[in-house]
């Protein structure tokens, strides 16, 4: 009997530890955004913009507060609507260009240590200000978080910008063989487009790759398995439709203090379209043609090292192969990725066209 | 083997325990008859036995036993099939046996089983009279070691009962286990084998029902051959079958009767049906009140939509809608089956559309309650279904109090209560636990029958 009452005892008084939180209540926070005033009597602090969807209505709310630190902004934000605000259903985080040059390490971290929001949200860098990109009224829209939310998971599926959650830029971050990498949006006339890939150094931006240049990029991470690649010049196009791709890195230590990285990729594919005046039914015409390819490719290989080594970021990973080279003191002393112009990166590119296919 | 000395001792020997057997003496003649009196026919037995046999003096008797219908019988074997063929065995001077066929079972009015209704197998289903339904026993299983033991139940209504095993199959420990339980029930009078049950309840808190019942005597013969313990009551159209474990009442004779695969699939399906009829509205309460982060986006924003405009907390909710759905089945359970589909009308159409409309209830709860209601039904066995029933509402106060932790927790207070359920010695979730892999391949699935050999 004394059981069956500790029993209930125990049951009346643990509701008391519960966290409830009904589901009408909650104000789910689905994107949030961060930029830095540099001008006014704000100068300096961070203006936070979040949007969460109104149930009743199906629309979408966006609000907006001036504060010193992000941890505070809930507080705030939290005065000007009905809702509970939560964070638990973040898909993505925009950054504001100004902030991202400053760092970003402080917001990521917040999100990251928080058990609730999933390690999947979305991370990308906006060139306009993320306030106006998320309180514009986009007529054809009637959501804009979720339109950002599904053209980013389509532009990384496409390849022409990283799939960038907060896991992976956190591990990129606190990697020091790498340096991470977050697609880059823009708010342009025809509504929100993506516009290729910010490179960072730690957790600040330094440099950007264009959307035409980011599929190279990708080539050489080897996450880009299988897809379409536009080669052009002035006379010639080539809309080339790969199958395979196989990437490997040589790492070769020199004597002294020479580092020699073979970058090597190896591809076959076929063609989709051709405009020129090569003649694509003849085998020696194509050999030419695929050697325009590797060319064509190598020198845009050369353009992606040498704006990393302008700004001494690795966000390629070459660190992680060096890494595996040498002893622990040795990297430690090299002081990657300051020491990234050491390094003689020779890219190698091998096209096999395996079919012209219905090409005239 | 053949005997002529002391043929009535053997032939009684074999028949041993079997209260069915009719034994008739005609002492001043030398004549025993022996039938199975649920498997003759009266007008047979009276021209064949009894009226050829009460006029008659010792003389004559040797003559009337020329007659055609009465076949010599000279082995023992052959002389038991008969009887337990319906055939009535004449023994002559304790040394001469005759047989005559007078096998007429009762058949009348069984009727096809309206509960446990299967889709490629028998319709039969046992009737009130227990003569009828020991015959249709008797019929599928034709051997001298299905033992037939009798009892009467009830100090005034003297009920009768049959207690049914068969020898050399089912453990002799079980049969004194349960015949000592049914020797200890001490009432007036029981009107149905369902209250049996009640009184043979080991643990009578416990919300699972420890006995399994079932109308069909296709059923009942398989769980004879399983070598559990069977009992029939007169008055009753239900055998009783024991020790019983949990699964059993997730099996149909579709599950033998179809193809192997089908019948594991079903099966898996109808274990799926537990878990959903358990946990949906559980989960619903759970997601809605404490775990928001789990909900797709894409669902959200209706979801919250339609929450917004219910007054109740989730639970109550859950609760209300639970209850109106218990209400239409005990409504539809006590209506004639004419106006029976009305309430079907006005339950489904008016209350489940009319209830989202007016902001009473959100559509996603009406489709979680109705799909924990449809997934209840799949449990083959009505028993079964009461019983989760009761333990789905006890899964919604747990969920409204702790979330999914609540229904972690109801899990495991429910596996830790039906491992401790025993039933005349056997674990009531055997084979799982304690776990034997052998006997597992008819449980959660139905393995080929090559597989069942040993």
């Amino acid at each position: 009997m004394s059981r069956i009452l500790l029993i209930i005892l125990i049951l009346l008084v643990l509701p008391g530890c519960r966290d409830q939180k009904i589901v009408e209540e909650l104000g789910f926070i689905h994107t949030i955004g961060y930029e830095l005033i540099e001008e006014g009597e704000n100068s300096g602090k961070l203006e936070v913009t979040i949007s969460l969807p109104v149930a009743e209505t199906l629309k979408q709310q966006t609000i907006t507060t001036v504060v010193e630190t992000s941890k505070e902004s809930r507080i705030f934000l939290s005065k000007k609507t009905d809702k509970n605000l939560v964070s638990g259903q973040v898909r993505s985080i925009l950054i504001g260009e100004k902030l991202a040059e400053k760092g970003v390490w402080d917001l990521i971290d917040t999100f990251y240590r928080d058990p609730v929001s999933r390690p999947t949200v979305k991370l990308s860098i906006v060139k306009s200000n993320p306030k106006q990109l998320l309180s514009k009224d986009y007529p054809e829209y009637k959501m804009v978080d979720t339109v950002i939310e599904n053209l980013l998971k389509k532009e990384a599926r496409l390849n022409t910008i990283p799939e960038m959650d907060i896991h992976k830029f956190a591990k990129d971050y606190l990697d020091d063989a790498i340096d991470p990498i977050a697609p880059i949006i823009l708010q342009s006339e025809d509504g929100i487009m993506s516009d290729g890939i910010g490179l960072f150094s730690g957790d600040q931006l330094k440099t950007t790759i264009p959307a035409i240049q980011a599929r190279i990029f990708f080539l050489l991470t080897g996450e880009f398995k299988e897809g379409d690649l536009l080669i052009k010049n002035e006379e010639e196009k080539v809309l080339f439709s790969f199958l395979t791709n196989k990437r490997s890195i040589d790492v070769t230590l020199g004597d002294k203090e020479e580092i020699d990285v073979k970058l090597s990729i190896d591809f076959k594919g076929f063609l989709l379209e051709y405009q020129g005046n090569k003649d694509i039914t003849n085998e020696k015409e194509i050999e030419a043609l695929e050697n325009y390819i590797q060319e064509n490719i190598e020198n845009q290989i050369r353009d992606i090292l040498e704006t990393m080594k302008e700004h001494q970021i690795d966000n390629l990973g070459l660190g992680k192969y060096l890494k595996q080279k040498m002893d622990y003191q040795t990297w430690k002393n090299l002081d990657w990725p300051k020491t990234i112009d050491r390094v003689n990166v020779t890219p190698s590119v091998t096209v096999k066209i395996i079919d012209t296919g219905m090409v005239k | 083997m053949y005997i002529n000395k002391n043929l009535s001792v053997h032939v009684k020997d074999r028949l041993d325990y079997c209260d069915d057997l009719v034994i008739r003496t005609f002492p001043e003649l030398k004549i025993e008859v022996l039938y199975f009196g649920h498997l003759v026919g009266e007008e047979e037995l009276k021209n064949n036995i009894l009226q050829p046999f009460s006029n008659t003096n010792e003389e004559e008797v040797k003559i009337i036993l020329r007659r055609k219908q009465y076949q010599q019988e000279e082995d023992i074997n052959l002389m038991v099939k008969g009887v337990l063929e319906g055939k009535a065995l004449i023994i002559y001077q304790n040394s001469l046996a005759y047989a005559v066929d007078i096998y007429v079972p009762k058949t009348r009015s069984v009727t096809p089983a309206e509960i446990e209704t299967v889709i490629v197998g028998s319709k039969e289903a046992f009737i009130e009279d227990i003569g009828t339904n020991l015959s249709m026993i008797r019929r599928r299983i034709k051997s001298d070691c299905l033992k037939v033991l009798s009892y009467n139940i009830g100090t005034i209504t003297q009920t009768k009962m049959y207690l049914l095993y068969i020898e050399g199959i089912t453990s002799p420990i079980l049969v004194k286990g349960l015949q000592e339980k049914i020797n200890n029930i001490d009432t007036k009078g029981v009107n149905d084998l369902n209250q049996i049950i009640q009184y043979l309840d080991k643990k009578p808190l416990s919300v699972f029902p420890q006995y399994f019942t079932t109308e069909r005597p296709d059923v009942s013969t398989s769980k004879l051959l399983e070598g559990r313990v069977l009992c029939l009551m007169d008055g009753s159209p239900y055998s009783l079958s024991t020790p019983t474990n949990f699964f059993e009442f997730f099996q149909s004779p579709d599950d033998y009767n179809q193809r192997w695969l089908l019948g594991t699939l079903s099966r898996l399906l109808r274990f799926a049906a537990l878990f959903i009829t358990l946990i949906a509205s559980a989960f619903y309460v759970a997601v809605s009140m404490f775990h928001y982060e789990i909900i797709p986006v894409q669902l959200l924003h209706e979801f919250i939509q339609s929450r917004s405009k219910v007054p109740f907390n989730p639970v109550i909710e859950a609760l209300i809608i639970e209850g109106i759905i218990e209400l239409l089945r005990e409504a539809g359970a006590r209506l004639p089956s004419k106006i029976g589909q009305t309430i079907g009308i006005v339950g489904g159409i008016v209350i489940g559309t009319a209830a989202v409309e007016a902001g009473f209830t959100s559509n996603v709860l009406i489709i979680v309650v109705s799909v924990s209601a449809i997934s209840s039904f799949v449990v083959p066995h009505i028993v079964m279904t009461a019983s989760l029933r009761i333990t789905r509402f006890f899964f919604i106060i747990l969920a409204s109090i702790w979330g999914f932790f609540g229904i972690i927790f109801g899990f495991v207070i429910i596996l830790i209560h039906l491992c401790r359920l025993k039933n005349l010695g056997e674990y009531y979730l055997k084979p799982i636990s304690p776990l034997s892999l052998k006997d597992i391949k008819d449980t959660i699935i139905r393995a080929p029958y090559q597989f069942f050999k040993k």
